[in-house]
C-alpha cells in the first residue's frame, strides 16, 4: 500500500462511502455532499490563495511606474537592468523565487493530492469492472456500515453514474460551469493577440473538459459539475461576479511596434495576474511560465499600457504616437531619431 | 507573419492539452489498469476449455502436446469484448475480460456466459456456434451451471435465468441488485447470491422463491451445499451456515401467493473473524471447510461449529477456491503462488513459484483432473497463461498463452 493511499485515498474513499450510505445510500448525493464537504474544508486555503494572488498583482501594479522607469533608463543594458529590476522586486518585499515560494503555491500543494484522492475515491468506489470491485476490498476499511454499502448504487437521477450520461447533461454542465468560472476571474486585457489567446483558452478548456466527460463515468462528471459550482460560489464572494457580464474590448486600441520592444524584463513567476482579479486562468498561464503569452512579450498579462509610454520630452505619446515609429534605427517622421 | 503568431498559439494550446491528458491518465490510474481477470479451465475428454480476455472460447488437445505446448484445436469469438471504452481508458481502473465464467459442457456443447451479458455455446468439435445467442441485460461474471437439463445463470442486470440447452429462456428470477456469483444446485433447489445482500433458494422447476437468507454485505460468493448446509461468505467480512430447504419450505413456495414475500431464513452458523471479504466458493473435506479470504488468509473452519481451526497467510487475496489433488488441498493465490497443504499434518508447501517474469496473481477456479494429480490453472495479469501443472511431482507440464491466439 503506497503512502500516498493510505494518507489520502483510503480515508477519503471510506468517507465518501460513509457518506453515501448516511444520504439514503445515494452514490450521487455522497459525491455532492464530500466534494462540497472537500471544497469547505479548503476554503481557508483557496481565499488565502486567491487573496495572495491579488496582493501579488497589486504589488506588481504599484511597482509598474518604476518598472516603466527602469526599462527606459536601462535599455541598452539588460544585465544591469535584470539587477535593478531584482532590486526592486526585493525592496517591494516579492521573493525572488516567485510564485513557487509563495501562498499560492504552497495552498496550491497542499489542495492537488487531495483533489486528485477525491477523484481517485469516486472511479474506486464506482468499480466499473469485476475486478475493480475485487480491488476496492482492500481500500476499505473494517467498519460495518463501510461494508455493507457496497457495492455502491450507480444510480442517480436519470444517471448510471459508472457510465457516460447518456443525454449529455453532465458534459454541457461541466462545459458550461467551468467556463462562468473563467470569465469571473478573467481580466480583459487590451492587446488585441493576448485577447484571443485567452478567450479561446476560456473555450477551449471548458470544451475539453466536456470532451473527457462525454466518456467518463457520471460519477466523475458529477464531481466535475459540483466543482464547478463550488469554484462560481467561492469567486463570487471574493470577486462578485467579476468579468463574467462583462464584454471584452472591442478593438485593441494598437499593436506592439517592433520598434518599442527593448531588452527583456524580468519577470517574476506568478506575477503577472492581469489587474485586481487574477484568477484560475492566470495562475495556469503563471504556472506554466507565461503558456499563453507571446515570445518576445514582457508584459505578459498588464494592460498594454506601455504602448503610451511617455517620449524623452516627457510627454505622453500616446498610443497614436506610436504609429511613427518604423524600423529600428529608422527615420521618424517627425524628423528625430528612433530610439 | 500572420501565421506564426498562429502557430505559436496553437502550439501553446496542444502542449496544455497534453498536460492535461497526462493528468488525466494519472488521475484515472490508467498506467496500473490491468487486464486480469478469472476465466477459469475446464477439461473434458481430454480437452481443455477456457474463455479468454478478447472474448474467445479456446480448445486445447490435451493428446497433442508438443514443446511444452498443447495443439489449439480451435478458437471461436464469441463475445465482443465490452467496457473497453472511455477517454484514452479513464474511464476504468482495469480492463475487463471478455469472459470471466467457467465453461460447461454438456450433450457435446461448450456453454459459457460473456461480459457482454450473452449465453452461448460451441460444439465440442468448434463447428457449430448457438445463433441467436441468449442475451441478458447484464454483464455475466459467475458461470453457468447445467442442473437436470437446465442452465442457470446469473447476470448482473440482477435476474437469475433458467434457460433451456437451446437457449431458450424458462424462467427468470428478479434480485434488486447484480449477480456476479455462480449459483449452486442440490435437490431441486437454486441456491444464489446477489449484490442486494441476500442468497436466495428458488425453486429450480418454476422460479418461485421459496427463501431468502440476508447477511450484512454483499453476497457474490458461490455458496457451498454440503450435509444439509449451505455454506456461503459475503462482504460483510462473515462466512455463514444456512440451513438447505426443506420440503415443506418448498411446499409453502409453491402455494404461497404470488404478491406475498417469501420469508426470511436466519443462518444457523457464522464466523466472523476475518479481516475481509469473501468472494470465492468453499471446499467441504473431513468436516472442515477450507475456504479463502480477501485478507489474503486461507481459513479451516469447523462444519458443524464454523470455528476457525487453522489459517494460513498467503502474499495476496485469494479468490481461486480450493480443490484436492495428490492428497493435497492446492489453492492459488493474487502473489502468484500455488500453495499446497496437507489437510492432516497442516505442513504448507509452496508447490507452484513461478520467476518474477512469469508471476502473476492466480484468481480463477483451478480444474483438478480426474487422476487426482494434474491441475489446470489460469494465471492472469497483462500476459493470460494457461498452466497444466503435476502436482505430485511439482512439475510444469506444459502451457499455453491465451491472450496471444493468432486467427
Amino acid at each position: 500500500m503506497g503512502i500516498f493511499d493510505l494518507i489520502f485515498l483510503h480515508p477519503i474513499l471510506n468517507v465518501l462511502i460513509v457518506i453515501s450510505s448516511v444520504l439514503l445510500g445515494s452514490f450521487g448525493l455522497g459525491i455532492i455532499a464530500l466534494t462540497a464537504i472537500v471544497r469547505l474544508i479548503m476554503l481557508p486555503l483557496t481565499l488565502k490563495q486567491l487573496n495572495a494572488s491579488k496582493q501579488m498583482t497589486e504589488s506588481m501594479n504599484a511597482l509598474k511606474p518604476k518598472l516603466e522607469q527602469l526599462k527606459k533608463k536601462y535599455a541598452k543594458n539588460p544585465q544591469k537592468l535584470q539587477q535593478e529590476t531584482m532590486k526592486l522586486y526585493k525592496e517591494a518585499g516579492i521573493s525572488p523565487l516567485g510564485c513557487l515560494a509563495s501562498p499560492v503555491m504552497v495552498s496550491l500543494i497542499v489542495q492537488l493530492p487531495i483533489f486528485l484522492a477525491l477523484y481517485r475515491a469516486i472511479l474506486q468506489a464506482l468499480a466499473v469492472t469485476p475486478q475493480d470491485f475485487l480491488g476496492l476490498s482492500q481500500g476499505l476499511y473494517s467498519w460495518p456500515i463501510v461494508n455493507e454499502a457496497v457495492p455502491v448504487s450507480g444510480h442517480f437521477l436519470w444517471l448510471n453514474l459508472a457510465n457516460p450520461d447518456p443525454y449529455f447533461v453532465l458534459p454541457v454542465l461541466v462545459a458550461a460551469t467551468m467556463w462562468v468560472s473563467q470569465k469571473m476571474i478573467a481580466q480583459p486585457s487590451t492587446d488585441a493577440q493576448q485577447q484571443t489567446t485567452q478567450t479561446m483558452m476560456q473555450i477551449m478548456m471548458p470544451l475539453m473538459f466536456a470532451f473527457i466527460t462525454l466518456a467518463l463515468p457520471a460519477g466523475l462528471g458529477l464531481y466535475f459539475v459540483i466543482s464547478g459550482f463550488a469554484s462560481i460560489i467561492i469567486e463570487y464572494f471574493v470577486y462578485g461576479w467579476g468579468n463574467l457580464f462583462k464584454r471584452a474590448p472591442a478593438q485593441a486600441p494598437e499593436k506592439r511596434l517592433k520598434g518599442e520592444k527593448g531588452p527583456q524584463v524580468p519577470q517574476l513567476p506568478g506575477t503577472q495576474f492581469p489587474g485586481k482579479s487574477a484568477g484560475l486562468v492566470d495562475r495556469i498561464k503563471s504556472f506554466f511560465g507565461g503558456l499563453t503569452s507571446e515570445p518576445g512579450s514582457t508584459d505578459q498579462g498588464e494592460p498594454d499600457t506601455d504602448l503610451g509610454e511617455k517620449t524623452k520630452s516627457g510627454q505622453d505619446s500616446g498610443p497614436q504616437e506610436g504609429k511613427k515609429y518604423g524600423k529600428p534605427g529608422g527615420k521618424r517622421q517627425d524628423g528625430g531619431r528612433s530610439r | 507573419m500572420i501565421w506564426r503568431p498562429i502557430r505559436s498559439r496553437l502550439g501553446k494550446i496542444a502542449i496544455l492539452a497534453l498536460l492535461l491528458s497526462g493528468a488525466f491518465l494519472l488521475l484515472a490510474g490508467c498506467a496500473e489498469a490491468p487486464t486480469r481477470g478469472w476465466s477459469g479451465p475446464l477439461v473434458s475428454d481430454n480437452v481443455v476449455y477456457v474463455g479468454t480476455l478478447e472474448g474467445q472460447i479456446i480448445a486445447l488437445d490435451l493428446l497433442s502436446v508438443s514443446g511444452g505446448t498443447p495443439e489449439l484445436k480451435w478458437n471461436k469469438d464469441v463475445v465482443v469484448p465490452s467496457g473497453g471504452g472511455g477517454f484514452t481508458c479513464a474511464a476504468r481502473v482495469s480492463r475487463p475480460m471478455g469472459v470471466y465464467g467457467t465453461p460447461i459442457v454438456k450433450n457435446e456443447r461448450v456453454y459459457v456466459g460473456g461480459y457482454d451479458g450473452s449465453v452461448f455455446y460451441v460444439a465440442v468439435d468448434g463447428n457449430t456456434i448457438s445463433d441467436p445467442v441468449f442475451q441478458t441485460d447484464g454483464a455475466i461474471v459467475g458461470s453457468p451451471v447445467i442442473y437436470e437439463d437446465t442452465l442457470f445463470v446469473g447476470s448482473s442486470d440482477g435476474y437469475l435465468y433458467a434457460v433451456d440447452l437451446d437457449l431458450k429462456q424458462v424462467w427468470k428470477f428478479k434480485t434488486d441488485d447484480k449477480i456476479w456469483g455462480t449459483p449452486a444446485a442440490a435437490d431441486g433447489v437454486i441456491y444464489i447470491g446477489s449484490a442486494d445482500q441476500r442468497m436466495y433458494a428458488v425453486d429450480a422447476l418454476t422460479g418461485r422463491e421459496i427463501w431468502h437468507f440476508e447477511a450484512d454485505g454483499a453476497i457474490v460468493s458461490t455458496p457451498l451445499i454440503r450435509d444439509g448446509m449451505v455454506y456461503v461468505g459475503a462482504c460483510d467480512r462473515n462466512f455463514y451456515a444456512v440451513q438447505v430447504v426443506t420440503e415443506a419450505e418448498r411446499s409453502a413456495a409453491l402455494v404461497r401467493d404470488e404478491n406475498a414475500e417469501a420469508p426470511e431464513k436466519p443462518y444457523s452458523l457464522v464466523f466472523e473473524g476475518a479481516g475481509n471479504w469473501f468472494w470465492t466458493t468453499a471446499m467441504a473435506y473431513d468436516g472442515e471447510i477450507w475456504v479463502g479470504c480477501l485478507d489474503h488468509n486461507m481459513y479451516v473452519l469447523g462444519a458443524d461449529d464454523l470455528v476457525s481451526r487453522w489459517k494460513y497467510e498467503t502474499g495476496g487475496m485469494i479468490y481461486s477456491p480450493p480443490v484436492m489433488a495428490a492428497g493435497l488441498v492446492v489453492f492459488g493465490s493474487q502473489d502468484g503462488n500455488l500453495y499446497g497443504v496437507d489437510p492432516a499434518t497442516r505442513n504448507v508447501e509452496i508447490v507452484y513459484s513461478p520467476n518474477e517474469d512469469d508471476r502473476a496473481p492466480i484468481l480463477a477456479p483451478i480444474f483438478a483432473d480426474a487422476t487426482g494429480e494434474v491441475i489446470f490453472f489460469h494465471a492472469q495479469n497483462g500476459e493470460h497463461t494457461l498452466y497444466a501443472f503435476d502436482v505430485e511431482s511439482r512439475a510444469v507440464l506444459w502451457s499455453f498463452r491465451t491472450d496471444d491466439i493468432e486467427d
